[in-house]
């Protein structure tokens, strides 16, 4: 049952700015987080809860999970279940250190039972949330391809599926 | 700004080095398996890794006695968008440039055709 190292997804950005600010950024609820694909996290944040990440419509939510730990401002650990896909839940650990002027994030999202959909979608979505979660932290906004994109994610969101509405689900 | 690259434009340069990433990109693998991918010494292998873990190249991640390398494709990624994200803005501010050239000769055209009717017309 135990995958192996093969299936894990590790990446890592250095981010000018305080360990705080990248936290705060990470943890944010009740407003949207721009680098995070425009959602916001519905969670009370504590091991043992719910989370789910909304549209900023608050009417689909497209990743919902278990948050597992807490650590402020070093560590977050929690399940991870792509409502696009009907895959079993993974695991995603947020870790956070800061190296003098820099926060080294790194990014682990592990425990894929196989090379299932999921484990291929969130990839490149990954490494996207990354470079934007480091722009927005050094120069306040995000990449201009990104904003491209979240608007055609708006005009697509009346077309996701049943899994991905709110109302549907019950976590 | 350009300084936190000099790390990674050096660990890209040895093709020893390039080939360790060409062979993660298909996935982790142990620090035992890649030195047994080269001919050179261990030594010399090891080198080139700490090399290209201090650029952030690799991330290293162990697992009882075993060393996992992992590729981190970020730093990489950094190096398009610290020199071509500028670029490709610059040619999105040349291009709107030349349509409003475009634009700005083909009224002064269309001007200059309304002017000559009218002197026709006014000639008739």
């Amino acid at each position: 049952m135990t995958p192996g190292p093969k299936l894990e997804h590790v990446f890592e950005i250095q981010i000018k700015g305080s360990i705080k600010a990248v936290w705060d950024e990470i943890t944010k609820r009740g407003a949207v987080q721009r680098p995070l694909m425009d959602t916001v996290l519905a969670t009370d944040l504590k091991p043992g809860s719910p989370f789910r990440y909304l549209t900023p419509n608050g009417k689909y939510s497209l990743v919902h999970g278990k948050i597992l730990e807490v650590d402020p401002p070093r560590r977050l650990v929690h399940t991870y279940q792509f409502n696009l896909h009907h895959d079993p839940p993974s695991r995603v650990t947020w870790e956070l250190e800061q190296v003098g002027p820099d926060v080294r994030v790194r990014l682990v999202h592990d425990q894929f039972e196989s090379e299932t959909k999921t484990y291929k979608a969130v990839k490149g979505g990954w490494q996207q949330i990354l470079q934007n979660l480091k722009l927005w932290i050094e120069t306040g906004d995000i990449a201009f391809g990104t904003k491209m994109q979240y608007a055609m994610y708006r005009v697509m969101m009346p077309f996701l599926p049943k899994s991905c509405r709110v109302d549907e689900r019950t976590i | 700004m350009a300084r936190d690259l000099d790390p990674i434009w050096k660990a890209l340069a040895d093709p020893s080095r390039r080939r360790i990433l060409d062979l993660l990109r298909d996935g982790p693998r142990t620090t035992w398996d890649l030195c047994a991918s080269f001919e050179s010494s261990r030594f010399a292998v090891m080198k080139h890794l700490r090399v290209l873990e201090h650029a952030r190249l690799i991330l290293v991640r162990r697992r009882g006695r075993e060393r996992w390398n992992y590729l981190n494709p970020i730093p990489i990624q950094s190096i398009y968008e610290r020199w071509l994200t500028p670029y490709a803005a610059l040619w999105a501010g040349e291009l709107l440039d030349l349509k409003r050239t475009v634009e700005r000769r083909e009224d002064k055209q269309k001007a200059r055709k309304d002017d000559a009717r009218a002197e026709a017309r006014t000639r008739l």
